[in-house]
C-alpha cells in the first residue's frame, strides 16, 4: 500500500505539472509531493515493524528493510531539496524560468528512484537506474549553459557505459548458470538469488568484474570517475543534491544487493575488487582535493573519497558492515548538506573559487555555519554519524588483518584532512571581500540542513532503537566472511 | 559452416566496414545492418517452434526500431547539421589499426576459450566480445559528439547479441523494459544531437548560472 501511495504522488504530480504549467502551482506540487511523502513516511513507521518482508506486484517490488532505510533517507533528502528550492525562487525571480519543467523532470526523476529502491527484480533495478540518469538529464542542463550542457553529455555516456556495463555482469550470471552441470535457470529476483549456489567460474568471475565495475562508474568511483566532479560542479545545486544524495544512494542500493548475491558465488574476488576500487577511488580524490580550487568541485572529490571508504568497508566484509550502512547513511546527510549550503554561497558572491571567497561565517551565517559544519561531518570528526561510520570501518580492518589496507586508508584520510581544512577554512573567517549578488537567507535555507544535522548528531550520539533494528538488519543482508 | 556462423560473419563485417569506411553514415547504416542481421538470426533461431511473445518483441526490436527507426532519425538529423561526412572512429594509422585488431582478435579468443566445444556458440560470444571492445575502443578515442554516441550503440548492439546466448530468453516485461530504456537513451541522444556543435569546448565559455 505504502509502495504505491509514494509511486503514486510522484507520478501525479509529474502528470499534475501538464495540467498546470505555471511556476507558482509547480511550487504548489512540490510542497504537496513532499507534505505527503512525509506523511505517509510517518504512517509507515506507525504501521511496519522493522524486519517485516512484504512483496508486490507478482514479487516485482519488495518492501524489507533496505528499501524502507533508503527510502526514509531519500525522503529527508527530497524535503530539503523542496526546501531549498523554494528558498531559491524567493531570492532570485530567473529561477522560475521554466520551473514547471524542473518539477517535472524532478518528481519522474523521484518516481523512477523509487522503482529502483522497491525493485526485487535485478533487471527492474537496472532499467530504474537507467530511467533516472535519463530523466536527470535535462535538470543536469536546465540552465542551459555550456558547460552544464557538456557535463550532462559527460554523465550520460559515462552513465550509459556503466549501466551497460552493470548489465553485461547480469547477463554473465545469467550465463554462469546455464554452464554448471544442472544448467540453473539464474533468477533475477532478489529473494531467490540470495539461495542461489554457483561453483565459480570465468562466467561468475565476469559477473563480479563487470557488475562491481558497472556500479562503481555509476558511483563515480575510480578509475571510471571522471564525470562526476564535472557533472557535480557544473549540475545546479539542487540537482548536484540529487544526484549526489538521492542517485547516488540507488546506485548503493544496488550495489548492497549485488553484493548480497555475490558474496555466495566468490568472496575472495568480490572483496579484492571492492578495496581495489576503494583505495584506488582514495587516492585519486585526496590528489585532486590538493589542486582544487572549486567549492563545488573539493565536495565532489570528497564525494569520491566517501565513495572509496563505503566500497572498502563492504570489501572488508561481515564485521564493517553495520558501519557501511551508517557511513552511507551520514555521507547523504553531509552531501546535502554541503552541496545546499555551496548553492546558497555560490548564489550570493556569484563565485565557487575559493581563494576569492572570505568570511562566510560573517557574511552568511546559516549557510557560513552549515557549511562548516558539514566540513567537520565530512572530515570523520566526533560526534557525527560518519565518525562512528568510519571508525566501525577501521576496527573491521584491524579485525580481519587487513593492515597493508588500514595503514593506505589512514594516510589517504590524513591527506585528505589536511588539504581540505587548508582549503576551505580560510575561507569560513576573517572579514568578507566580495560584494553580495543577492539578498541576505531566508528561513527555508536554515530548516532542511537543521534537520540533517540533528540527524547526523543522532547517528553519532544516539540511534533509536527502530533505527538501529533497521540498520542490523540492513548490515545482515550484506552478509561475509 | 552453419546458418549462425554465417549470420555472424555478416554481422563481424557490418561492424568492421563502417570503422574502416569512416564516415558517420556508413556507420549509422552499419549499425542499422547488423541489427537486422540479429533480427534474422532471432528469427531463425526460434521460427517453426512455440509461440513466444518474447521472441515477437525482441524481432520487432531489433527489425523495427534498432535498424530503420534510430538510425534513419539520427541520419536525418545529422543532414540537417550539415557536418563533414568524414570521420575516423579509429586514427588511421598502423598503432590504432593494429590495436583494433588485436582487440577483435581477443574478442573471437575468448569466445573459443569459454566454448571450446561448440563452433557457433564460441563464435557468438567471440563476435559480442569483439564488439564489446571494439565498442570501448571507440569511444575512448572519440572526443564528445557522433563518435562516441556510434561506440554507445555499438556497445548496445554487442550485448543484444550476447543476450542470444541465454537460454530461456528474457521474460517478456523485462523485453519491453528493455526496449523502452533503449528508446528513452535514443530520445536524450537525439536531443543532444540537436546541439552537436555545443559540445565542442570553446573560448568564450558561458559561466553557469545558479538560479535553482
Amino acid at each position: 500500500m505504502i509502495l504505491y501511495l509514494y509511486l503514486g504522488y510522484a507520478f501525479l504530480g509529474f502528470l499534475t505539472t501538464y495540467v498546470l504549467p505555471t511556476a507558482v502551482a509547480a511550487r504548489r506540487i512540490l510542497f504537496f509531493v513532499s507534505g505527503l511523502n512525509i506523511l505517509t513516511l510517518a504512517w509507515a513507521f506507525a504501521t511496519i515493524s522493522a524486519p517485516q518482508i512484504d512483496f508486490f506486484l507478482s514479487r516485482a517490488f519488495v518492501s524489507d528493510p533496505s528499501s524502507r532505510l533508503f527510502l526514509t533517507l531519500v525522503m529527508q533528502i527530497w524535503v530539503g531539496f523542496t526546501g531549498y528550492v523554494a528558498n531559491r525562487l524567493t531570492l532570485n525571480h530567473l529561477a522560475a524560468h521554466n520551473f514547471h519543467l524542473f518539477v517535472r523532470y524532478s518528481l519522474l526523476f523521484l518516481f523512477f528512484c523509487l522503482v529502483a529502491i522497491f525493485s526485487n527484480h535485478l533487471i527492474l533495478t537496472w532499467a530504474a537506474l537507467e530511467a533516472t540518469t535519463l530523466t536527470v538529464i535535462p535538470l543536469i542542463y536546465h540552465q542551459r549553459g555550456l558547460a552544464s550542457y557538456r557535463a550532462a553529455w559527460k554523465y550520460l555516456i559515462f552513465s550509459t557505459v556503466g549501466l551497460a556495463l552493470t548489465f553485461f555482469g547480469l547477463l554473465c550470471l545469467y550465463q554462469a548458470g546455464q554452464v554448471q552441470n544442472e544448467a540453473i535457470a539464474v533468477p533475477f529476483y532478489l529473494d531467490e538469488l540470495r539461495n542461489l549456489t554457483l561453483t565459480p567460474n570465468i562466467w561468475t568471475d565476469l559477473a563480479i568484474f563487470f557488475s562491481i565495475l558497472g556500479l562503481a562508474t555509476k558511483l563515480g568511483l575510480a578509475p571510471m570517475y571522471a564525470w562526476l566532479p564535472e557533472t557535480y560542479d557544473h549540475a545546479p545545486p539542487s540537482v548536484t543534491v540529487l544526484l549526489a544524495a538521492v542517485q547516488f544512494n540507488c546506485a548503493v542500493l544496488m550495489l548492497f544487493r549485488m553484493i548480497a548475491v555475490l558474496r555466495n558465488v566468490d568472496s575472495t574476488l568480490l572483496n579484492g575488487l571492492l578495496i581495489a576500487v576503494g583505495l584506488l577511488s582514495l587516492a585519486v580524490a585526496a590528489v585532486n582535493i590538493i589542486v582544487t580550487n572549486n567549492l563545488k568541485r573539493l565536495i565532489a572529490y570528497a564525494s569520491i573519497n566517501h565513495a572509496g571508504v563505503i566500497a572498502l568497508g563492504l570489501g572488508v566484509g561481515k564485521v564493517g558492515n553495520y558501519g557501511v550502512v551508517l557511513y552511507v547513511l551520514s555521507n547523504a546527510l553531509v552531501k546535502a548538506m554541503l552541496f545546499f549550503s555551496a548553492g546558497n554561497i555560490k548564489a550570493r558572491f556569484g563565485t565557487k573559487t575559493m581563494t576569492e571567497l572570505q568570511g562566510l561565517i560573517k557574511d552568511m551565517p546559516y549557510s557560513g555555519l552549515f557549511f562548516m559544519i558539514g566540513i567537520f561531518a565530512l572530515l570523520g570528526f566526533a560526534p557525527f554519524g560518519s565518525f562512528i561510520g568510519e571508525v566501525m570501518i577501521m576496527s573491521s580492518m584491524i579485525e580481519a588483518g587487513r593492515w597493508l589496507v588500514f595503514t593506505a586508508l589512514c594516510i589517504l584520510i590524513i591527506i585528505t584532512f589536511v588539504a581540505t581544512g587548508r582549503s576551505v577554512f580560510p575561507m569560513l573567517w576573517g572579514q568578507p571581500k566580495l560584494e553580495p549578488h543577492e539578498r541576505g537567507e531566508s528561513i527555508y535555507t536554515l530548516i532542511p540542513n537543521l534537520f540533517y544535522l540533528s540527524m547526523l548528531l543522532s547517528m553519532g550520539i544516539y540511534i533509536p532503537a527502530i533505527g538501529n533494528e533497521v540498520i542490523l538488519a540492513v548490515a545482515k543482508q550484506l552478509g561475509g566472511p | 559452416m552453419g546458418t549462425l556462423s554465417l549470420f555472424l560473419i555478416a554481422f563481424l563485417s557490418a561492424f568492421l566496414l563502417p570503422i574502416f569506411t569512416g564516415s558517420w553514415r556508413s556507420g549509422l547504416l552499419g549499425l542499422g545492418a547488423q541489427t537486422l542481421i540479429m533480427a534474422f538470426f532471432a528469427y531463425e533461431t526460434h521460427a517453426g517452434t512455440d509461440f513466444d511473445l518474447s521472441w515477437l518483441l525482441q524481432i520487432a526490436d531489433l527489425a523495427i526500431l534498432r535498424s530503420f527507426v534510430v538510425p534513419a532519425i539520427l541520419i536525418f538529423e545529422l543532414q540537417k547539421l550539415r557536418i563533414s561526412r568524414d570521420i575516423d572512429y579509429v586514427p588511421p594509422n598502423f598503432l590504432y589499426w593494429g590495436a583494433l585488431l588485436l582487440l577483435i582478435g581477443s574478442g573471437i579468443w575468448f569466445g573459443f576459450l569459454v566454448f571450446p566445444e561448440n563452433f557457433d556458440q564460441s563464435l557468438l560470444c567471440g563476435t559480442a566480445a569483439a564488439g564489446f571492445l571494439t565498442a570501448f575502443f571507440v569511444l575512448s578515442l572519440q572526443p564528445p559528439g557522433f563518435g562516441q554516441i556510434f561506440a554507445v550503440l555499438l556497445l548496445e548492439n554487442s550485448i543484444v547479441l550476447f543476450e542470444f546466448l541465454a537460454h530461456p530468453r528474457l521474460e517478456f516485461v523485462w523485453q519491453v523494459t528493455a526496449s523502452l530504456i533503449y528508446l528513452a537513451l535514443f530520445l536524450v541522444i537525439r536531443t543532444f544531437l540537436r546541439h552537436l556543435a555545443d559540445l565542442t569546448p570553446s573560448d568564450d565559455e558561458v559561466r553557469d548560472r545558479d538560479f535553482i
